[in-house]
């Protein structure tokens, strides 16, 4: 165990050493926003992250595409928050890295290690490296625009809508119906981002390219998206999908993809499923990393846009594997049994006089 | 690798691989010990359930259904369809489910060689989503 323990720190060092050899997400490099007015503009290019990038040529496929294909993870950025923690108040992004960077990493682990420790159910120490590889972490928190890392302020229309929400709610339990469950219990959706946001295990993604497309698969839940390089107009504003329409094109060596027509119940974070606007930009920035980042536009949610970014990594040795989420889902329906079980035991409870107990 | 190991470190690192809530379907208050013989194995998403002869002190024979981990998670850990083979006997330890019937959500499994591996399939140990 001891060498096991020193080998996964020299993997460790070596990794943490090399995750600051290439790009890093750097606040500002992706679209921003002006004077109040929404200014998502899929024209805006990603300036060069690091000196080192910008020497390093990308690959090319046969047609000539810049080429970002591959099997891909984000598991090291599993307990990476997605807005700046306060401990980091008035800190750039990318000015936490090297020592400090890997110290808030093991801290990390630790934390989660000790958060579970005696809990009867939770995972041994070695997990948390093992399978997530936390220590690997290559960023201390995920929102790189606005500068501050933190998600803009919701607008009144999103605050209205949530407590529309609320109030459709009421007086419905947490497992009335399977509708009341979450689309991810329910092995619909993560969504988008979610599908390639970082998760609890199927953290692998794939990436092909052919002329004039580009798909992505994610293994967790299973979603496979077939992005169109055309140009072409998105869908009628009628037509709306829990993965939302998507459109490519190239920008120099910056695959961007303008994503619209979310449905409602998948829209990310809340948002307008017809207003939500994502665009997505991926750049190979090193042989074995993706830099990815997503702006999220929605001016019925957000007072501005807003941009998140993590570097996805090329590992060979996690291909997408088959979850078919649905094929035996008992956990829905067990969920359903047990919410039944203890409405009978409270109407029992309530008969006899004492206190119904959840 | 051996097969031992892999299930070591598979079985070590269950819990937290949860598509489910545990709170919404089992009791942590409900603590169960099963020993009994594996009837079969299902090998499906989201999660793999193990079927077992369990004998109660009256001589009666209950097959119980317990929950293990994702099948992409076992395939990863070196877990193959005869890692748990149809008659191998096995003590589980877990959580009922909280609508009483015979199904559990496994904490570890101790094999005939009084090894004890790590099963538990719905820890509250998952972060939360972004």
């Amino acid at each position: 165990m001891k060498s096991r323990l020193f080998r996964s720190f020299l993997v460790t060092a070596v990794v943490i050493g090399a995750a600051l050899l290439v790009a890093l997400p750097v606040p500002g490099q992706n679209a921003a926003s002006t004077a109040g007015k929404p200014a998502v503009s899929p024209a805006t290019a990603p300036a060069p992250a690091s000196a080192t990038a910008k020497k390093w040529t990308p690959p090319r496929t046969s047609w000539g595409d810049p080429d970002i294909q591959g099997w891909f993870s984000n598991r090291t950025e599993d307990a990476t928050p997605l807005e700046r923690p306060a401990q980091f108040e008035g800190r750039r992004l990318e000015d936490v890295k090297g020592e400090e960077l890997a110290a808030i990493k093991r801290q990390a682990q630790e934390r989660t290690v000790n958060q579970f420790k005696n809990d009867p159910l939770s995972a041994p120490e070695h997990w948390w490296q093992d399978a997530l590889k936390i220590v690997d972490g290559q960023q201390a928190w995920l929102v790189v625009d606005p500068q501050d890392g933190k998600i803009p302020a919701t607008t009144p229309a999103a605050r209205e809508r949530a407590a529309a929400r609320a109030a459709a709610r009421r007086g419905h339990g947490p497992a009335d119906s399977w509708e009341d469950r979450s689309l991810y219990d329910r092995c619909i959706t993560r969504g988008l981002p979610g599908s390639m946001m970082p998760a609890i295990y199927g953290n692998s993604y794939q990436i092909v390219q052919a002329p004039g497309y580009v798909v992505i698969r994610y293994e967790m839940i299973h979603e496979t998206r077939v992005i169109p390089l055309d140009r072409s107009s998105h869908v009628a504003p009628e037509i709306r999908s829990y993965m939302g329409d998507p459109r490519g094109h190239w920008e120099g060596d910056t695959l961007v993809v303008d994503t619209t027509n979310f449905r409602d119940e998948s829209a990310y974070r809340n948002a307008n499923g017809a207003t939500l606007r994502l665009i997505e930009r991926f750049r190979r920035v090193a042989a074995d990393k993706v830099l990815w980042s997503v702006t999220v536009d929605d001016p019925e949610t957000w007072v501005k846009p807003w941009t998140f970014a993590m570097n996805l990594t090329i590992d060979d040795t996690q291909p997408v594997l088959e979850y078919s989420c649905h094929e035996g889902n008992y956990g829905l329906r067990n969920i359903l049994s047990a919410a039944r079980a203890e409405e009978k035991k409270a109407a029992e409870a309530a008969q006899k006089g004492a206190p119904a107990q959840k | 690798m051996t097969l031992r190991i892999a299930i070591a470190m598979f079985l070590a690192t269950a819990a937290a691989w949860a598509h489910h809530s545990f709170a919404a379907e089992f009791d942590a208050n409900k603590h169960v010990t099963l020993r009994g013989r594996v009837t079969s194995v299902e090998w499906i998403n989201p999660h793999v359930w193990i079927h077992m002869d369990v004998k109660g002190p009256d001589g009666t024979v209950v097959n119980w259904m317990v929950e293990g981990g994702p099948p992409n998670a076992l395939l990863r850990m070196g877990w193959t369809k005869n890692s748990l083979p149809e008659g191998l006997e096995i003590v589980v330890d877990g959580y009922q489910a909280k609508d009483g019937a015979e199904r559990a959500n496994g904490k570890d499994i101790t094999f005939p060689d009084g090894k004890k591996l790590f099963v538990g399939s719905s820890g509250p140990g998952a972060p939360p989503e972004k």
